[in-house]
C-alpha cells in the first residue's frame, strides 16, 4: 500500500478509534460492574431491610398472638382449673376445658399462620398442643401423660366435637414436656426445628392464686404458651416477591456445618454457617452483620448477601439474598453494544470526514506546492504564484513560498541583469582592447611619419642653408647689397622652417609620447633652463618663492618653463627686464606664475595667442614660430591644469597656469628630497 | 688623419658631400675621400681587393638600397673590415639610431649640425681623434 498520508489516516484513524474503543469499554465495564454491585449491595441491603421488617413484624404478631392465646377466653383459669383437677378428676370430666383450651389455640393458630402451638401447665406438662400446617392441622390434648386425645381437620374445616379420637401415643414431634425451664416473661426466640428456621414465642399464662401469706388473690403463672411460627416456602416466596431477589433460608442440616435449605432457589442447596462466629447480643435483627460476596451456581452468576441468625450466641440460620447478575450483565452487555454501535459509526463517519478535511486542507494543497516546485525547478520560471487559499499554516507555508519564489525571481532577475551587464562590460573591454590597438597602431605611424618627417623635411632646408652660406662666402664681392639681404632672407626662411618643423614635430609629441613622471625639484629645473636660456645681463630672472616638488614629465615641464621664460625674454622692452617665477599653495593645486615687465598684451588677443601659429608680431621682428604658447597650454592641459594670462599694456604680463597636486607621495617626496639634497 | 690611407664617405645627398669636402679642405685633410653613394656601392668598394682599406668610415643613416645600419652590420660581421673605425655622421638625433648604432659596433656618433660654421667643427674634432687614436697594424699604419 502506498505509504501515502491519505492511507496513513485511513488506517490510523479507525485504529485509533478502536484501540480508544476498546479502553473506554473496559473502563466502562470496570465501573459498571462496581456500580452493578454497588446497586446489587443496597438492593440485597433493602431487600434484608424487608426481611428484617417483616421478621421483626411477624415477631411482634407472634408475641401478640402468643399473649392472645395465653389470656383469651379466661385461659389462666382454665389452665389453673385443668392444673388443680387433674389429679383427682378424670380425663372425661375435663374434656370438654381442654377441647376448649385446644379449640382457642386452634382458632388463633390458624388466623396466625402458626405451626405449632403448645400450652404448658407450670410444671412444664403439655397439656394441649396444636400443629397447623396446609394439608391439615392436628390438635391434641394430654392428660397427665397419660391420655392422649387428637383431633384432625383439614384445613379450612370446623372443629367439631366428633373429631376428637383417643390415641395411645403423641404424634411424632411431640414431647410431653417442655423439657427447660419455663420461662416466666414473654420471650421470642430463632429456633430450628425440624430443620426448618422458626421463631418461638413464650407467654405466660397469668392466673388467679389466693396468697394465704398476703390473704389476696394474686396473678402468678400458671402455665405457659410457646407457639412456633415457621419461615417456609410461604414465608420465602412472600421475601422474593417483596424484595425481588431470590431468598434462601439455611438451616443446620445432618452435618452442623453444612445448612441445608428453604427457599425460592432450589439449585442452591448449601452454605457453610461456620464463617459465623458466635457474638453477644445477636438477638438484635438490626446488629447482626451480613455478608457480601459472589456466587456462580448453576452457569450463572448472582451477587449474594447472607444475614446470619444467631439464636443466643450462636448463628443458627442464614437467610441468603441473591440477585442476579443477569441483568446487570445484560445491561453492561447493551451499554457495550452502544458504545460499539456509537464507535462503529463514529468510524464510518469520521474517517472519512477527516480524510476529506485532511485532504482538502493539508494533502492538496501540500501536492499543489509540491507540484509547483518541480515546475519551477524544471523551467526556472519564478513568476508562478501560488494561490492562498487559508489563512491557516498551510496558508502561511502557500504565502511564503510565494515570498521566496518572488525574491528568486528578483534574484534571478537580478543575476540575468548582472550578466547583461557583465557581458556588455565585456564587449566595451574588447572594443577598448580593439580601440587601444588601433591607437597603439596609430601611434607608431604617426612617430614614424614624425621621424620621416623630420628628417626628410629638414634636409633640403639643410642644404638650402649650407648653399648659402657658400655662395655669401663665396661670391661675397659678386654680390652688391641687395643680393646679400635677399641672401640673408633666404638662409633665415630656412631657419624658420627648420624651427617650425621641430615646433610641430614638438607639440606632435607632447600628446602622443608618454613621459614617465618623475619627482622634479623645480627649483634646479628652473635653475637649469635659466643657465639655457642665458638671458642678457639687463634681464633678470628670479624666483619669487620656494617651488615645489612635483611629479610630472620632466622634459614636459622645462618645456613649460622655457618657453614662458623665453618668451618673457625674447619680447622684454623695458632696460631692465624682471622676470619673476612664483607659486601659491591652493588646496586641490599649485598656482605658478610667471610674471614679466615687457610690453604686455591687450585683453582681446589673451585668447589668441594660445593658438597654433599664431603670433602677435610680424615674424621678422621677432622670429617666432608661434607654436611656443600652443605647446605650453597643451602639457598645461594634458596634466589637467589651467593656463591664463593677465596683463596690462605697456606694464607687463603674468602667465598663470595651475598644476594639480598628486596624493601624498608628492608631500612625502618634498621631504624625501629634502632630507637627501 | 696622419695616414694617406683614404677615407670612406658613405653619403647619398650632394649637398652633404660638398660640404664635407669643403670642411676637409678648409681643415687641410689630405687624405683621399672615397665616395659611396649607398650601402651597397661602399661595399663593393671595400670588398673589392684591389682597393685600399680605408682609415675610417663616415656613415651616414639614411640612405637608399642599402642603409647605414645595414652596411654597418655587414662590415662589423667582417673580420678584417670591422677593425676599420665607423663613425655615424646624420641628420637623426633620434636615440633608437644612436643606440642601434652603437649596439652594431659604431666608433661614434655625431649629429649634423645645421650650421656649416659648426659642421667644420665637428669634422675637426673627428680628424683630431683619429689623428691619435691608432689603428692595429695590418689595417693601416699611422706611421705609412
Amino acid at each position: 500500500m502506498k505509504k501515502s498520508l491519505k492511507n496513513k489516516i485511513i488506517i490510523g484513524v479507525p485504529a485509533i478509534f478502536i484501540v480508544v474503543m476498546l479502553i473506554v469499554m473496559v473502563v466502562v465495564s470496570v465501573i459498571l460492574s462496581k456500580q452493578n454491585r454497588k446497586t446489587a449491595n443496597t438492593l440485597i441491603r433493602n431487600a434484608f431491610n424487608i426481611v428484617r421488617f417483616t421478621i421483626s413484624e411477624r415477631q411482634d404478631k407472634l408475641l401478640f398472638n402468643s399473649h392472645q392465646m395465653a389470656s383469651m377466653d379466661n385461659m389462666g383459669r382454665k389452665i389453673k382449673y385443668v392444673k388443680e383437677s387433674s389429679s383427682y378428676f378424670k380425663y372425661d370430666t375435663l374434656r370438654p376445658t381442654y377441647t376448649k383450651i385446644a379449640g382457642v389455640i386452634y382458632g388463633i393458630g390458624t388466623t396466625a399462620d402458626i405451626w405449632k402451638a403448645n400450652i404448658y401447665n407450670s410444671n412444664g406438662d403439655l397439656m394441649t398442643f396444636a400443629i397447623i400446617e396446609e394439608d391439615g392441622s392436628t390438635l391434641g390434648c394430654i392428660h397427665n401423660r397419660e391420655i392422649v386425645e387428637t383431633a384432625s381437620l383439614k384445613s379450612g374445616k370446623e372443629l367439631t366435637g366428633e373429631l376428637w379420637t383417643k390415641q395411645d401415643n403423641l404424634p411424632a414431634g411431640i414431647e410431653y414436656s417442655l423439657g427447660k425451664e419455663l420461662p416466666n416473661k414473654e420471650v421470642i426466640n430463632f429456633e430450628i426445628i425440624n430443620k426448618s428456621l422458626c421463631q418461638v414465642a413464650y407467654s405466660p399464662v397469668m392466673g388467679k392464686e389466693y396468697n394465704p401469706i398476703t390473704e389476696q388473690m394474686e396473678m402468678k403463672q400458671v402455665g405457659i404458651v410457646v407457639v412456633v411460627q415457621k419461615f417456609g416456602t410461604t414465608f420465602v416466596q412472600k421475601m422474593a416477591e417483596l424484595t425481588g431477589t431470590e431468598i434462601n433460608i439455611f438451616t443446620p442440616g445432618v452435618m452442623v456445618c453444612r445448612a441445608i435449605c428453604c427457599g425460592t432457589f432450589d439449585d442452591y442447596e448449601t452454605i457453610d454457617l461456620s464463617q459465623f462466629e458466635d457474638v453477644q447480643n445477636a438477638s438484635k435483627l438490626n446488629k447482626q452483620p451480613m455478608i457480601f460476596n459472589d456466587l456462580d451456581i448453576a452457569n450463572r452468576s448472582y451477587f449474594q448477601g447472607i444475614l446470619p441468625i444467631y439464636s443466643g450466641q450462636k448463628c443458627v440460620a442464614a437467610i441468603v439474598s441473591l440477585y442476579s447478575k443477569k441483568m446487570a450483565k445484560t445491561n453492561t452487555m447493551q451499554i457495550i453494544k452502544l458504545l460499539s454501535l456509537v464507535y462503529l459509526i463514529g468510524i464510518i463517519l469520521i474517517v472519512p470526514i477527516t480524510i476529506l478535511v485532511v485532504m482538502r486542507g493539508i494533502i492538496n494543497p501540500i501536492q499543489r506546492i509540491a507540484f509547483m516546485m518541480r515546475e519551477i525547478a524544471r523551467n526556472k520560471d519564478f513568476t508562478k504564484m501560488l494561490k492562498v487559499e487559508s489563512q491557516d499554516e498551510i496558508g502561511d507555508l502557500a504565502s511564503s513560498f510565494n515570498e521566496m519564489t518572488g525574491n528568486l525571481q528578483k534574484t534571478t532577475t537580478s543575476i540575468d541583469n548582472l550578466n547583461r551587464e557583465i557581458n556588455e562590460r565585456m564587449k566595451a573591454e574588447r572594443n577598448q582592447a580593439q580601440l587601444l590597438k588601433e591607437l597603439e597602431k596609430t601611434n607608431h605611424e604617426l612617430k614614424e611619419f614624425a621621424y620621416i618627417a623630420s628628417h626628410d623635411l629638414k634636409a633640403p632646408l639643410r642644404g638650402i642653408n649650407t648653399l648659402t652660406n657658400w655662395i655669401s662666402s663665396d661670391y661675397a664681392d659678386k654680390l652688391d647689397e641687395k643680393g646679400k639681404e635677399q641672401l640673408t632672407l633666404l638662409s633665415r626662411r630656412a631657419d624658420r622652417m627648420h624651427n617650425l618643423i621641430d615646433g610641430i614635430l614638438q607639440y606632435s609629441r607632447v600628446g602622443r609620447i608618454h613621459e614617465e613622471k618623475k619627482q622634479v625639484n623645480l627649483n634646479e629645473l628652473i635653475g637649469e633652463v635659466i643657465e639655457m636660456l642665458a638671458p642678457q645681463e639687463n634681464i633678470t630672472v628670479t624666483t619669487e618663492n620656494e617651488l615645489p616638488i612635483i611629479e610630472c614629465g620632466r622634459t614636459r615641464i622645462t618645456q613649460v618653463f622655457q618657453n614662458l621664460i623665453s618668451n618673457a625674454i625674447k619680447y622684454m622692452d623695458k632696460p631692465q627686464g624682471k622676470i619673476e617665477i612664483g607659486c601659491v599653495e591652493e588646496d586641490d593645486f599649485w598656482k605658478f606664475s610667471v610674471s614679466d615687465n615687457g610690453p604686455g598684451i591687450e585683453n582681446k588677443y589673451f585668447e589668441k595667442i594660445f593658438q597654433l601659429f599664431q603670433t602677435l608680431s610680424p615674424r621678422d621682428e621677432f622670429e617666432s614660430t608661434g607654436v611656443g604658447l600652443t605647446l605650453v597650454k597643451k602639457i598645461v592641459e594634458l596634466y589637467q591644469g589651467k593656463i591664463w594670462v593677465e596683463s596690462k599694456v605697456g606694464i607687463g604680463s603674468i602667465f598663470f597656469f595651475t598644476f594639480p597636486k598628486q596624493k601624498l607621495e608628492t608631500k612625502n617626496a618634498k621631504l624625501e628630497a629634502y632630507i637627501t639634497c | 688623419m696622419r695616414s694617406s690611407k683614404p677615407i670612406l664617405l658613405v653619403e647619398d645627398d650632394v649637398v652633404d658631400v660638398m660640404t664635407i669636402k669643403r670642411a676637409l679642405k678648409d681643415l687641410k685633410v689630405t687624405n683621399d675621400l672615397v665616395l659611396g653613394a649607398n650601402g651597397e656601392e661602399a661595399l663593393d668598394y671595400l670588398n673589392n681587393n684591389s682597393n685600399r682599406t680605408p682609415c675610417l668610415i663616415v656613415l651616414d643613416l639614411r640612405m637608399p638600397k642599402m642603409n647605414g645600419l645595414e652596411f654597418l652590420k655587414s662590415v662589423k660581421s667582417d673580420d678584417d673590415l670591422k677593425k676599420v673605425p665607423v663613425v655615424v655622421l646624420t641628420t637623426s638625433e633620434n636615440e633608437e639610431d644612436r643606440s642601434d648604432s652603437f649596439r652594431l659596433g659604431a666608433a661614434g656618433y655625431m649629429v649634423k649640425p645645421a650650421d656649416y660654421e659648426k659642421f667644420v667643427e665637428t669634422i675637426r674634432t673627428v680628424d683630431l681623434y683619429w689623428t691619435l687614436s691608432e689603428l692595429p697594424n695590418g689595417t693601416g699604419n699611422s706611421t705609412e
